[in-house]
């Protein structure tokens, strides 16, 4: 075959391009320190990065939603202990009360803290969490427990629905527990934690020691026991969140670590590769020099 | 036989190696010329003499360049001109997925799966804080970036296809102006070979805007036996004797046309850069936006029906959320740009009819848990009967998009090198035979110079040979 200059030069132009080209490639690899950077670099990593982009993104959602859910069982938590401490303090007078040697005085007495614990219960029933009544169910917006001073009957004006979360890919959470759940021990005979205080105080205004005895104690212990039951189902549900929680950051780790598999770039690796690519391109450069330059021409007299 | 016949020779000899020189010239001075092949001046010995009774035979009578030959291979040609057109298609649609990647930006912080996501995630705020204005305006601004990232692919995809169309007339002009330039030069070489001329540069002329033609339209050349060719594009003449059948192309309907009226329409297996640029055009960006239209449409179509079946703050129901079906006009609807606590983020409560009866609790974020829950799988209507019947994950969608540009893109940046590399080897086959070797040239001078010199010498040497005889040679009539 013959070689002309005209095929050397245009070879060499290519094959010095292609080295180029080469040096681009990697040089760009290492400054973006992606090694996919367009869908065509590698269809199928770039699939895998975006799904799980959007699996990351989903999985830091879920982790706000479950700390939203945890900060409201906690503060339903709070809410419930309180409750639960004031039924105690009522306990112990109704206790004190119970005993038929009071004279009426000591029974007013008595009768005065227990309305300070009643409306001291419903402000607790009341509590907000960013503005949302946590006792509401989903009418947040408006004070679920209102007293009436004048016969001191508690009503409530909240619904029983359920606020839910997602914590998981349709998996959703309810994270709230309504005012009718915490507080109605036995919901078909009406009895709340609100009626037992309010029976107390008419039996304790009228002096009926009997009915405090009788009725009132037992009530107050099946309301107390009835706080307990929902504190410890409010407690198996935070400990479901924080299980979720932390699978959810297992998940997380793992999805970066897949994430960067599938678009980072091994440094090691290119730059060794950069490396011999600088050789070849500096060798082409070399045998150009020398090859393209002389012919017959600098050699005839 | 002439006393002088010796000089006769060696003026033969001095004309002859000229010439030869000359064409040496011509091929050094035209080392770089693009399209150009090597000349050789052909020698060969002038018709001899027979010289009757003289016993030895015919007697030689010196040289003549017999014709200028142009080395070239036709063969190789039309080889080149076949895989050029692969690789102006080619060519064309790397560079239209190259843009079509660049406008996607993927994978990116401001892609449109990340504006998905938000988009969604926005939603899941709202479940949690129904209440407020704060959550609802984050999910109206969502929706708005979502809609104009729409809108402005939908916008980047028309520019491209507009870029593309105004391409193709570029193009069609070329093949006008390449189909008439060669007319012209066959016109040129009839004429000058009819004389028994070898129209060598014209002739290099000529292959060079047909291999300039070849990548732009497949083409079929075919040479009668006065040299001119003819050219057949698909079926259809382009070039005929000295007639051309131009194409149009009409820029409001982007078609390009025979002057029969025919349409230029792209095969199973488009060639040249024009069919690329119809291809890229009608079928790869067209692809892409009926795609995109989907999606837009399908997310539309999909929190549209939810939302439509919750309840905003104030009882309000029925509100679509997006307006528009398509990429281009896909758009948060005036009811929700116009009042927050339209947004439907409750479930209809019962007994809300006429809406806003009975407003949903303010607590209720269940809808927007709904819609948020979309993103996981969302039921559309996808043969258009009004009735959902398909299980759409939006994001698989898109990202099956993705995938198949990444997988077009990389198959047509492959094919470009192949074909690069195949023309370039035909093309190094072609210049191995025509180019110009400066080594060889300069050989060539060498020898052609000391030939001339020798010829000279001939004619020096017969000259004193007639010197002696005329002037030596006794002395009568001094």
């Amino acid at each position: 075959m013959r070689i002309t200059n005209g095929m050397l030069s245009a070879t060499f132009m290519q094959d010095l391009n292609r080295n180029l080209r080469g040096l681009a490639k990697y040089q760009h690899q290492l400054a973006s320190g992606k090694r996919v950077s367009r869908p065509s670099d590698d269809p199928v990593a770039i699939v895998k990065s975006l799904r799980l982009r959007s699996d990351l993104g989903d999985i830091e959602q879920f982790v706000k939603n479950a700390d939203h859910a945890l900060s409201w069982l906690s503060t339903t938590d709070i809410a419930l202990g309180q409750a639960g401490d004031i039924l105690q303090r009522v306990n112990e007078l109704a206790v004190q009360a119970a005993n038929g040697t009071n004279p009426q005085q000591a029974l007013d007495a008595i009768r005065e803290e227990v309305g300070q614990l009643l409306e001291q219960l419903v402000q607790v029933a009341n509590t907000s969490q960013a503005g949302q009544y946590i006792f509401a169910g989903t009418a947040t917006k408006a004070k679920p427990f209102s007293l009436d001073p004048s016969t001191y009957t508690v009503s409530y004006a909240g619904n029983e629905a359920k606020r839910e979360t997602e914590v998981g890919t349709n998996i959703t959470i309810p994270y709230n527990v309504t005012g009718m759940e915490a507080f109605y021990y036995d919901k078909d005979a009406g009895k709340t934690i609100f009626t037992v205080v309010q029976n107390l105080y008419v039996h304790l205004k009228s002096g009926d020691t009997a009915a405090i005895s009788d009725q009132d104690l037992a009530d107050l212990n099946q309301a107390i026991d009835h706080l307990l039951a929902v504190r410890a189902e409010v407690g198996a549900r935070v400990n479901r969140l924080e299980l979720t929680k932390s699978r959810l950051d297992d998940a997380n780790i793992n999805f970066t670590d897949l994430l960067s598999k599938a678009e980072d770039m091994d440094v090691a690796q290119v730059i060794m590769e950069l490396k011999n690519q600088e050789n070849v391109y500096r060798a082409a450069l070399a045998t150009g020099a020398r090859i393209i330059q002389p012919t017959l021409v600098d050699f005839l007299r | 036989m002439s006393t002088f016949f010796g000089i006769e020779i060696g003026r033969r000899a001095l004309m002859a190696q000229q010439r030869a020189l000359e064409t040496t010239s011509h091929n050094v001075a035209n080392a770089n010329t693009k399209g150009y092949s090597r000349q050789e001046a052909v020698l060969a010995t002038t018709t001899p003499y027979s010289y009757p009774g003289m016993g030895a035979g015919q007697l030689g009578t010196g040289v003549e360049v017999q014709r200028m030959r142009r080395l070239r291979e036709s063969f190789l040609d039309a080889q080149f001109r076949n895989e050029s057109k692969a690789l102006g298609r080619w060519e064309v649609r790397r560079d239209t997925l190259e843009k079509l990647e660049a406008i996607l930006n993927e994978p990116g912080d401001d892609g449109l799966s990340k504006l998905m996501d938000r988009f969604f995630a926005a939603w899941q705020e709202l479940a949690k804080n129904p209440e407020g204005e704060a959550a609802r305006s984050v999910v109206r601004q969502e929706g708005i970036a979502l809609a104009e990232a729409f809108n402005h692919l939908a916008g980047q995809l028309n520019d491209l296809s507009a870029d593309l169309s105004t391409s193709v007339g570029v193009r069609v002009n070329e093949v006008n102006s390449l189909a008439r330039q060669i007319r012209d030069l066959n016109a040129q070489i009839v004429k000058a070979e009819s004389g028994n001329m070898a129209a060598n540069d014209l002739r290099d002329r000529r292959d060079l805007l047909l291999d300039e033609l070849a990548k732009v339209v497949p083409i079929q050349v075919e040479e009668d036996r006065y040299g001119a060719v003819s050219i057949v594009v698909r079926d259809h003449t382009l070039l005929s004797g000295q007639q051309v059948s131009e194409l149009a192309f009409n820029p409001s309907t982007g078609k390009v046309t025979w002057p029969d009226g025919a349409e230029l329409t792209v095969g199973e297996h488009p060639y040249g850069s024009l069919e690329g640029l119809l291809e890229a055009r009608d079928s790869v960006v067209e692809d892409y936006k009926a795609q995109l239209d989907e999606l837009a449409g399908y997310i539309a179509q999909a929190v549209n029906a939810q939302h439509e079946a919750g309840a905003g703050l104030d009882g309000s129901t029925g509100v679509s959320f997006f307006t528009g079906s398509a990429a281009g006009s896909l758009k948060v609807s005036d009811e929700i740009m116009g009042d927050l606590r339209k947004i439907a983020a409750a479930q209809n409560p019962a007994g809300n009819s006429p809406p806003g009866t009975v407003p949903p609790p303010p607590g209720d974020g269940s809808n927007a848990l709904l819609i948020a829950q979309l993103k996981n799988g969302a039921w559309v209507d996808t043969d258009g009967d009004g009735t959902p019947e398909t299980n759409v994950i939006f994001s698989d969608k898109y990202n099956s998009w993705v995938a198949d540009l990444g997988v077009k893109g990389q198959e047509a940046s492959r094919m470009v090198d192949n074909q690069e590399l195949l023309t370039s080897q035909l093309d190094s086959r072609r210049q191995a035979v025509s180019g110009v070797s400066l080594d060889e040239e300069m050989t060539n001078m060498v020898r052609f110079q000391q030939a001339y010199n020798a010829a000279a010498r001939v004619i020096t040497a017969v000259d004193e040979m007639l010197d002696t005889l005329i002037s030596r040679t006794g002395i009568a009539g001094r």
